[in-house]
């Protein structure tokens, strides 16, 4: 694992304020697990990750549609060949829209929210919206809206946000230097808000 | 805590109401010295000069003095004509609070000695009890107020300056004399101006936010080239909003560097200009492009009195039909979308062209102008849709209207747009020099497609600040142009 950036179960700790829902994951911290976190796994299709990478997809750590038990020993093996360990495993989740919220220290300092449309193109597609921290929720609601026109999913982003950012301005020894959550989804019933992904950069991670 | 008001920095504002003017390394044989004494005297301030020449007072010559300490009252505003360590000096060196503070000068960071602006901004705040000490500078020309007569400044400037309702902050002195000319040449009168140099010390926009404060200024133009907190520009944005100005904002130099790829998504994506233009919309600044759309926006909203209608939508309506599609070209390159009108305005529109339209925002009204009141119908017909609220016209034949005939279609437009309390822009769409300074009551003109989108876009960003949100769907349509603007 990069020691600049955290993922995982770590990451879930230190966003434990932020109003959003996590997948169920079954961790795998080495081969001598594999066994075990199988039994965990409850249902099919999986989602299998290798953590401690800064772009997981983009390095291919990252396979979706993981069908059942025998493909699922061979992704956990493989990753740990190639990535190493410890590898998650989580359910995968039907949803529509990716976004992506995030906080990052800007170079005066200051801390900027941004959102928008997300997952592995975020920023070919280029379609976010910063604002300055802190935020007011009908200004998130307002930049959120950009992407949306469902409200109460608005409200849900917006609130995410704002927590988010409630971290990054808490964090008062400047230890975070930016946190992506991509992609945040809506499940298929368009109900829960859920972080399919998180990464906190550490402020020494900053070129 | 209360929200700031323009009014809570007057110790800004003072400075263009001096008692005083002290002059320091003021010499007879330097122009920028009479200069800047003989535009004192010929605009009218009477109060005190005090020259300060340490050598020619030495020397026993009448009118020096050898320092600021030997000035007796007020000291006023104080002009430092050194530069670097001397400058830096100087300002430390005065005995008593002054009004403010313009070094004209450079030799600090661009000389590899932004020591020296720090220390400048230490004795700034703290050299007196109470309110931080003005500093303008270094690199400042100066400040003026056409409302007192009060020409602080070296700067290049007309003979005259109408004394009008448009503020100016500027971090260029070069730009303070180009938009004081542009604006003389429009016939758009001027309030009061501040160059404010570097602006370290105290920064173009607490600079703004103070002239937002003056009854006179209905709008005020900023030009700044460094950001140094973004909370700045959100301290703006809520003085402007309390006010109920508008604030336009250019920014020169700002950076398109990406970060490194190895970062996060979020922090990758930070661009200075991304950045700093999404703050500067958030906060209700209006940003445009260039210092030329300085004077141009704030030309269209005191033309159109900053009116504020609800509708938030662009129409265009042509009085000739291929003209409208070559502005429709420009307004894109603006970021402005034509929306198309409800039904109902469809259907009033079509009974107003005799149903020969094919498109209907942009709308030729050619079809209709061989009638009797057709300009009139259509362009009311607009109005009645609550979505719309900036209306371009434009002119068939150019401007000046070359014939009575389209003289009237004009001011049939102009009336129409007046009566549904919108915001309006006549345009020509190829620039025609000899429009000269040809207006029309209430609205604002244009000449060419290039100042016709960019008056259009600064109306209808005016326009947005100050309509009520009434649907989900207006939000969107603000905040995804939003999203997929890169140049502000």
């Amino acid at each position: 694992m990069s020691g600049n950036v955290l993922s995982g179960t770590e990451v879930r700790s230190i966003l434990g304020g932020v109003p959003i829902a996590w997948p169920a994951a079954v961790v795998i911290k080495s081969l001598g697990d594999i066994g075990q976190a199988i039994n965990d796994v409850r249902s099919f299709p999986v989602v299998v990750k290798a953590e401690g990478l800064a772009h997981r997809h983009a390095s291919g750590g990252v396979w979706t549609g993981v069908r059942d038990r025998d493909a699922l020993v061979a992704s956990v093996r493989a990753f740990g060949l190639h990535f190493g360990f410890p590898i998650t495993v989580t359910p995968y989740l039907q949803h529509n829209t990716e976004y992506i919220l995030g906080v990052t220290r800007y170079q005066t300092g200051e801390c900027l929210a941004m959102v928008g449309i997300g997952g592995t193109a975020v920023e070919a597609r280029d379609q976010t919206i910063y604002l300055l921290l802190p935020v007011a929720r009908r200004e998130a609601v307002q930049a959120v809206l950009a992407f949306t026109s469902e409200m109460h999913q608005a409200g849900q982003l917006a609130d995410a946000m704002i927590a988010l950012g409630e971290v990054m301005v808490a964090d008062g020894h400047k230890r975070y230097g930016s946190i992506d959550l991509n992609p945040v989804v809506f499940d298929e019933g368009g109900g829960t808000l859920y972080a399919l992904d998180a990464k906190v950069f550490l402020a020494d991670s900053v070129p | 805590m209360a929200e700031m008001t323009g009014k809570d920095l007057d110790y800004i504002r003072a400075t263009l109401r001096p008692s005083a003017v002290t002059i320091v390394g003021y010499s007879p044989d330097s122009a920028g010295s009479t200069n800047l004494l003989q535009r004192l005297r010929r605009n009218g301030f009477t109060g005190p000069v005090h020259l300060i020449n340490r050598r020619r007072a030495e020397r026993g010559e009448s009118g020096f003095l050898p320092s600021a300490r030997a000035v007796r009252g007020d000291l006023g505003m104080v002009y430092v004509l050194l530069e670097g360590p001397a400058a830096v000096q100087v300002v430390q060196d005065l005995p008593r609070r002054p009004a403010g503070v313009v070094i004209f000068g450079a030799g600090f960071t661009e000389s590899g000695r932004p020591d020296l602006e720090a220390e400048l901004v230490t004795w700034a705040n703290g050299a007196f009890d109470g309110s931080p000490v003005p500093v303008y500078g270094p690199q400042s020309m100066g400040i003026f107020s056409t409302a007192n007569g009060f020409f602080g400044t070296n700067a290049i400037l007309p003979e005259r300056i109408e004394q009008g309702e448009v503020a100016i902050v500027t971090q260029s002195g070069s730009l303070l004399c180009t938009i004081s000319r542009t604006a003389s040449a429009r016939n758009l009168g001027l309030s009061r101006a501040i160059a404010v140099g570097n602006g370290r010390v105290t920064s173009a926009f607490d600079a703004a936010a103070a002239l937002l404060g003056e009854a006179d200024v209905s709008v005020v133009v900023v030009y700044a080239e460094a950001v140094p907190e973004l909370a700045l520009l959100r301290n703006l944005g809520q003085v402007a909003r309390v006010e109920q100005k508008p604030v336009l904002l250019c920014l020169g130099g700002v950076s398109l560097a990406g970060r490194a790829a190895a970062y996060s998504h979020t922090g990758a994506m930070a661009t200075e200009e991304r950045v700093v233009g999404a703050v500067a919309r958030h906060s209700g600044l209006i940003t445009v492009r260039s210092p030329e759309e300085l004077i141009w926006g704030a030309e269209a909203l005191i033309d159109n009195a900053l009116r504020t209608p609800e509708g938030t939508g662009v129409a265009l309506i042509g009085f000739t039909g291929g003209g409208v599609i070559v502005v429709a070209d420009e307004l894109a390159r603006h970021g402005i979308d034509l929306t198309v009108p409800s039904t109902d305005t469809v259907d009033r529109i079509r009974l107003a062209v005799d149903g020969h339209n094919t498109t209907w925002n942009p709308v030729d009204g050619g079809p209709a102008l061989g009638r009797p009141g057709g300009v009139s119908e259509i362009t009311r017909a607009y109005v009645a849709d609550p979505g719309f609220g900036v209306y371009l016209g434009l002119a068939g034949g150019g401007l000046p209207p070359p014939t009575r005939v389209h003289e009237l279609q004009v001011e049939a437009f102009a009336q129409a747009v007046l009566d549904g309390g919108a915001l309006g822009v006549v345009g020509s769409y190829v620039p025609d020099e000899s429009t000269g300074a040809w207006k029309i009551a209430g609205l604002t003109t244009a000449r060419g497609g290039n100042e016709l989108a960019a008056k259009a876009r600064i109306l209808r960003d005016w326009s947005r600040l100050n309509s009520p949100l009434r649907s989900v769907q207006d939000l969107q349509d603000q905040a995804s142009e939003e999203s997929c603007q890169v140049t502000f």
